[in-house]
């Protein structure tokens, strides 16, 4: 167990809509929603961190709601998109706000900034193209 | 010596910083017609956003994140996400003014149409957030801005009769054959164009990509308790010029260049030049401020890597937002609208979003979890809520006042 997890968390005040910083202090994405489990005991734990309109459309519920998660299934290139998780065993700390123990580009939570850093925003010349 | 010179800059910054198109339209026009019985408004504005900067500025130091940041986490999705397309929509309008006040400025010293430069100045804006990270910049503009205190020379220079002056800024009156919706409606407009909400999105994502720590409260202090005033000082001044000069002809503000006339009468072709720099610089400053701005309130929204500092790569969301907005705002500043009604509108729905951005920065400033044992002080908080009752009063008023004065016609 990881002593700057806490075992124990109101996940209302202290874990949703938390902002997610990687291990390189870039922020990743926020905290949309939780994917949860329960134990033999049937207390619920928190098994990964849930992000992108996958998971907070249906947060925000309504019509609006519906709507957004209707655009962004179509949008999705899988035939039954799932919102993009960050397995819980990658969070180093929980403070101000959720640490990763990895870097941004290497969760799923930055799919949609990576295809726009490959298309868009590294294609224009003095992106500073490191990598390519 | 070196924090002396930062807390100078910082200041010298601010004040130039303090006045855009919003205070270049609304107190040309304010002054133009009703004299100076709408400087009521900027002070009232000036006291509103002293405190509320201030609070934004020590929010953000001390809990190393920007105010839009903290709306989602305090108010929750579903209100932070209202709040997110209220805030962008009026900084998106007040970007579009901002980049054809620009444009218009260029016209004033070229006699070239706006429309030409409007492509160029939106291609600039967008090369400077790209390379240049805007930081040396911020200060060159904000400097350049000071020499709006031209207006102030002009006024200086006409001789006024200051008793009459005072006693018209002391007992407003709304002149004969105006009616007091239409007065109360510019009051608003006034009001809207001394306190945008971007400037607050702006402030404090600075204050975290600085790395602002609790020894530079006393610079948040400094550029706010100094440099505002002054700068509300350079927007009287635009006022007084247009209450002395255009006022007594008559003169219906239209054009941004009636806005520089008072100074060229008064101090000729050279005065005219500087306050067209003033111009230049202020609305450029501003139309950068803006863009980062939808920037930075989208990202944080989502969760997205942001920053004027950090390289494209490394934030390629946050620089696609503002590429996106930089594009739109160019289209809709080349549609032909009057960017003189676009500024207009800007302000006064700028009044209508005050509370979105004003209610959360009070509560996070009292909740010690953010604030350790600097949280609001009971002056700061009683005068916060009387600032509060006022934006939400103007904010109440704005859309049915612009409704029934055809927006001040």
């Amino acid at each position: 167990m990881n002593a700057d997890v806490p075992d124990v968390i109101d996940v209302g005040l202290r874990f949703l809509d938390r902002q997610i910083i990687d291990c390189n202090d870039r922020e990743v994405a926020k905290v949309d929603d939780l994917e949860a489990a329960f134990d033999g005991e049937g207390r619920p734990y928190v098994i990964a961190i849930m992000c992108g309109p996958g998971a907070w459309a249906p947060r925000l519920g309504g019509r609006p709601g519906r709507w957004i998660l209707a655009i962004w299934r179509r949008l999705h290139p899988a035939v039954e998109p799932e919102p993009a998780r960050i397995p819980m065993n990658v969070v180093a700390k929980i403070d101000s706000a959720v640490r990763l123990s990895v870097p941004r580009t290497s969760t799923a939570a930055a799919t949609l900034d990576r295809w726009v850093d490959h298309h868009v925003i590294g294609r224009i010349p003095g992106a500073g193209n490191e990598h390519v | 010596m070196k924090k002396l010179l930062e807390v100078f800059l910082g200041v010298l910054t601010a004040i130039g910083g303090f006045v855009d198109i919003g205070e270049l339209v609304a107190n040309t026009e304010a002054g133009a017609r009703y004299g100076l019985a709408l400087i009521w408004p900027v002070l009232l504005g000036l006291v509103v956003v002293l405190l509320y900067a201030e609070m934004a500025g020590r929010i953000a130091t001390l809990s190393e994140r920007p105010v839009f940041d903290l709306v989602r986490e305090r108010l929750g999705e579903r209100a932070a996400l209202i709040n997110l397309i209220g805030s962008v929509a009026v900084n998106f309008l007040t970007m579009t003014a901002e980049i054809a006040g620009v444009a218009l400025s260029i016209q004033l010293a070229t006699d070239v149409s706006y429309f030409l430069w409007i492509p160029l100045v939106a291609f600039g804006v967008w090369m400077i957030i790209w390379k240049v990270k805007f930081s040396i910049l911020e200060n060159v503009f904000g400097i350049l801005g000071l020499t709006l205190f031209a207006f102030a020379v002009a006024v200086w220079q006409m001789h006024p009769d200051w008793h009459s002056l005072f006693s018209q800024a002391t007992h407003p009156t709304v002149p004969h054959g105006e009616g007091h919706p239409t007065y109360l409606y510019w009051a608003i407009a006034v009001f809207g164009g001394t306190i945008m909400p971007y400037e607050l999105f702006f402030f404090s994502s600075g204050a975290v990509e600085e790395r602002w720590t609790r020894k530079d409260l006393f610079i948040n202090r400094a550029n706010v308790y100094l440099g505002f005033p002054l700068g509300a000082a350079a927007a009287i001044s635009i006022m007084t010029a247009a209450a002395l000069v255009l006022k007594p002809a008559n003169i219906q503000v239209n054009h941004l260049d009636q806005a520089a006339l008072p100074v060229g009468l008064a101090l000729g072709k050279v005065g005219l030049a500087v306050v067209l720099v003033g111009f230049f610089a202020a609305t450029f400053g501003a139309s950068l401020e803006t863009a980062l701005s939808n920037g930075y309130v989208i990202s944080q929204f989502f969760g997205w890597s942001w920053g004027k500092l950090v390289s494209p790569r490394e934030a390629p969301l946050f620089h696609a937002v503002m590429l996106v907005t930089i594009i739109l705002a160019a289209g809709l500043g080349l549609s032909t609208i009057d960017p003189i009604k676009i500024t207009e509108y800007s302000i006064v729905f700028s009044a209508v979003a005050l509370p979105l951005t004003y209610v959360p920065v009070l509560i996070i400033a009292n909740d010690p979890n953010y604030m350790g044992d600097k949280t609001n002080s009971r002056m700061t908080n009683a005068l916060g809520m009387i600032s509060l009752v006022v934006v939400v009063v103007a904010a109440t008023a704005a859309i049915p006042l612009m409704i029934a004065t055809k927006a001040g016609a």
